[in-house]
């Protein structure tokens, strides 16, 4: 079983992930509510397999413009095949049954089917962050993350002890200041640092999400509404192709997601994580 | 040979397959999708609070926030907390969801454009043009 594991896990870095770490079914159970355990996807789930892969080069982050950003993460569109690659190796070499999660498989309105930050979490690829309970790493920074679920036993990664968040400069902001990097940069972000440790972890999804999701269909969506409502038919038509038509230049499929960076542009931990990746300053 | 129209024909197999009890057939759209406007005005904000439209890790006693649930009800569990059904809180979540002040979508990218003008953090100062403000 061991041999199996480390192949496993060679073969998704082998496909381009930066970071892999094993989850147990069993312990992934103990975290998240009925109905969103990895067997209630497939039954007789054992293992998780989660890859982790950097979202950007370092120099975009050094980028002011969002869509330059947003062409960069397309770009790194392999980290979904990787998913994909990882449970057809463990169906065709082991033969157990597995299947891919990515980002973006939602249950109902925007709530996923699983938590990958959970299932990250318990693979050891980091840790909850104040940012709104992003799952960080020390070595990474931030990372998008995808997972293979399968009925194959594998020899679990544990979660991290230590936490990666809060850094010692956060930590040391928040004693003098009751702020951190983060939370000062936005007010989707809340919570608490006592003794070094995060205590309390609070997260606007609706403002991260419209910060997130600026251009997204269902901003245009939401345009709509109030497009119908305009009685005038001039001003109907100036709502409709007018500034706010950018709304609709992310169609549905496109798959542009997260336009807002800024919790992580500021993050001690992913600013030392860059550094280190790719020695540049 | 059938007197049904074609369309007739595939709404009738449709309700075949669906399973659904009869009374839920010939409604109007709205009713397919959404509850009733005083049912969602009702309870709205409370759901929100209640799902991961708001979430909150809180650490109990010298532990911190890793591996603590966090604090958010699934759509079940807050049909039980607040006595409505599941099918219920689900159309009121999934409305409320997007239901919020275009403003704030403005305001979304102003946040970003100053941010960015004012803590360039090694950034380029170009201006932010591809984003409507």
């Amino acid at each position: 079983m061991k041999e199996a594991t480390e192949r496993i896990k060679q073969f998704a870095l082998d496909k381009g992930a930066d970071a892999v770490g094993i989850a147990s079914v069993a312990e992934i159970k103990r975290l998240v509510p009925q109905g969103y355990s990895p067997d209630d996807l497939l039954k007789g789930a054992k293992s998780v397999i989660v890859s982790g892969n950097r979202r950007y080069t370092s120099g975009t982050w050094f980028t002011s413009n969002i869509d330059v950003i947003h062409r960069q993460r397309a770009a790194m569109g392999g980290r979904d095949a990787v998913a994909l690659a990882v449970a057809r190796f463990i169906e065709e070499e082991y033969g157990y049954a597995s299947i891919s999660i990515v980002p973006a498989m939602f249950d109902s309105g925007i709530n996923p089917v699983i938590s990958l930050k959970v299932l990250a979490e318990m693979a050891g690829l980091g840790t909850r962050c104040m940012a709104g309970g992003i799952i960080l790493s020390r070595e990474h920074g931030l990372l998008g993350f995808v997972a293979a679920i399968t009925t194959m036993e594998l020899v679990p990664d544990r979660p991290l002890a230590e936490p990666v968040c809060p850094h010692p400069a956060c930590i040391s902001m928040w004693e003098r200041r009751k702020t951190t990097p983060c939370m000062e940069a936005c007010s989707a972000i809340g919570g608490r640092i006592e003794n070094g440790r995060l205590k309390e972890v609070r997260w606007f999804r609706q403002l991260c999400a419209t910060r997130a999701l600026t251009t997204m269909n269902g901003a245009y969506i939401r345009l709509l509404a109030d497009i119908m409502d305009e009685t005038d038919p001039e001003r109907r038509k100036y709502l409709a192709i007018g500034q706010a038509r950018r709304y609709i230049e992310d169609p549905p499929g496109r798959g542009i997601w997260g336009r807002c960076i800024e919790c992580m542009r500021v993050c001690p931990v992913n600013r030392n994580a860059i550094k280190l990746q790719h020695q540049v300053v | 040979m059938s007197q049904k129209s074609y369309t007739e024909e595939i709404v009738e197999r449709s309700r075949k397959d669906s399973r659904l009890p009869a009374e839920k057939f010939r409604q109007n759209t709205y009713d397919l999708y959404c509850v009733p406007v005083d049912v969602y005005n009702k309870y709205k904000d409370e759901i929100l609070r209640l799902s991961l439209n708001y979430q909150e890790w809180v650490a109990a006693g010298d532990d911190s926030v890793i591996l603590h649930r966090v604090n958010q009800l699934t759509d079940i569990e807050i049909a039980d907390k607040i006595g409505l059904d599941e099918d219920t809180v689900r159309r009121i979540r999934c409305m409320a969801e997007w239901d919020i002040p275009m403003e704030v979508w403005r305001n979304a990218a102003e946040f970003k454009l100053r941010h960015r003008l004012e803590k360039p953090l090694g950034c380029t100062d170009r201006d932010i043009r591809n984003e409507p403000s």
